[in-house]
């Protein structure tokens, strides 16, 4: 397949991945601050594949980013399913959303430390993990993330009606019968392993996942009701990071391309902070 | 006769500054209020109650006050559960408590866009349309009018007359039908406890 094509369409899986994941993890904490970024998910993404590639690194092994994959997605697994309980706590979710932003500073100086350290021993260091891109993209590395995709639309389905009416309250849970706990692993199991495939392919993308399911909603949502959202927001989203995608492909600045990422992670952190100030001055 | 035994806690821990020893039965057909100080744990208790049931034979209104997280109209709300082939649900139920609480003349706003009183009716609706033997309301008339007050009270009346059993926690007693029977949850020796027993007149 033409490089181009491959590239677009996986930038176009992945805006709709961050999407999808956004969504689930803003419904099921119910606040609109939450997502993979805000709550940690990323950093420890980056700092779990980081261990992984110097590791692959010492022990002289080469295992291609799929089969990263494959090999860490159980440990993402796992955490999808404690992370519920974690949640369920005494803490306040802003003080959760503040530690998981610590925690994302913190794999911050230790991605700078580390890549110190392996330019100063000459050895080559996955810089695109944290201001992800797509100039690397594959026809294997789509196959995965089309996969990641089908398995997120195929739960989407399999939870609407209950992912709709935890949508509408607490409350709602509590009657109708709806098994929190299974809906709970299905969203942060999804969470995680989204954000695994997207940051193990691609590298990060902060803030996206937290930006767009607020631009879902708003374009989408109120006609729509929760399939509007989850499904046409979430196409519009893909389209968004592949025109960006686009954008660094074809106007390189002194040939040199801007990694997506970070032109994303710009626009996300000011959409945050756009985000709190509304909150702030809205109290 | 006797219906069920609704709870019997025997426990030291039941918050941290008091625990519990009671036993409370409800019988089929018959509302029980449910009255005591703020803060001697009535919500708490009403939250044992509940998690002592099993999901398909009780409905619950709790008092928590930011309900929705995904604001839509309320018209998208009616038809999902028109449409959503739910279990237990009531629609006739449904139907007259919409409309009673006035919530028709409201199906194109937004829920952000409803005012304390409303959007406690669209709570009382949403939870009052299911089909079931027990209601437990955690102060239903909070927000509410006059006029939705007596809307509820009479809705509660026709459960009643259904044979079904409702257990309510309520400090404003004004709108409570009369010959219901109201029971005082007392603190006693840091334990919470029965107090008075009384009907309503």
């Amino acid at each position: 397949m033409d490089y181009l094509l491959i590239r677009m369409t996986s930038s176009f899986f992945a805006g709709v991945l961050l999407s999808h994941s956004g969504s689930l993890i803003q419904l099921g904490t119910r606040n609109i601050l939450a997502s993979p970024s805000t709550l940690g998910f990323d950093g420890l993404s980056i700092l779990w594949l980081l261990i992984f590639h110097s590791a692959s690194l010492y022990f002289n092994f080469n295992f291609p980013v799929e089969w990263t994959f494959l090999i860490s997605a159980p440990l993402f697994i796992g955490l999808g399913i404690f992370f519920p309980r974690f949640l369920k706590g005494h803490l306040k979710f802003e003080k959760i959303i503040l530690l998981g932003l610590t925690f994302n500073l913190l794999v911050g100086a230790i991605f700078s430390l580390w890549q110190f350290l392996f330019m100063a021993f000459n050895l080559p260091f996955p810089v695109e993990l944290w201001f992800g891109h797509f100039r690397f993209s594959s026809a294997s590395s789509l196959m995965v993330i089309l996969a990641t995709e089908l398995a997120v639309i195929f739960g989407l389905k399999h939870h609407f009606k209950d992912l709709r009416m935890y949508s509408i309250g607490p409350a709602m849970t509590l009657n109708w019968g709806i098994d929190e706990k299974r809906l709970f692993r299905f969203i942060f199991v999804t969470v995680a392993i989204t954000t695994l495939v997207v940051v193990n392919l691609y590298g990060a993308f902060s803030f996206l996942g937290l930006i767009f399911p607020i631009l879902a909603r708003k374009m989408w949502f109120k006609n729509s009701d929760l399939q509007g959202e989850l499904y046409r927001g979430a196409l519009f989203n893909g389209i968004c990071l592949m025109l960006i995608d686009c954008l660094c492909y074809f106007f390189p600045i002194y040939g040199a391309e801007i990694p997506v990422g970070l032109l994303v992670t710009g626009i996300g952190a000011v959409s945050l902070i756009c985000i709190l100030w509304s909150g702030y001055k809205a109290s | 006769m006797i219906f069920m035994k609704l709870l019997q806690v025997q426990d030291p821990h039941f918050l941290p500054h008091c625990g519990c020893d009671l036993q409370l039965t409800l019988n089929r057909g018959e509302a029980l209020i449910l009255v005591g100080e703020n803060g001697i744990g009535k919500s708490t208790l009403m939250k044992v109650l509940y998690s002592s049931l099993k999901p398909e034979e009780r409905v619950v209104v709790e008092q928590r006050t930011s309900e929705y997280f995904f604001d839509r109209k309320l018209e998208t709300l009616k038809n999902f559960f028109l449409s959503g082939n739910l279990p237990h649900f009531d629609e006739q139920a449904f139907d007259e408590l919409w409309r009673a609480f006035g919530l028709e003349a409201r199906e194109d706003r937004q829920i952000s866009q409803l005012s304390g009183g409303e959007s406690q009716a669209l709570k009382l609706t949403l939870a009052l349309c299911k089909e079931t033997s027990f209601y437990l309301l955690d102060e239903p008339s909070q927000f509410l009018d006059d006029h939705r007050r007596k809307i509820l009270a009479v809705y509660l009346l026709k459960l009643l007359e259904k044979q079904k059993s409702i257990l309510i926690i309520e400090h404003n007693r004004h709108w409570i039908p009369r010959g219901w029977r109201v029971q005082d949850l007392v603190l006693r020796n840091d334990t919470l406890t029965l107090g008075d027993r009384w009907t309503i007149s």
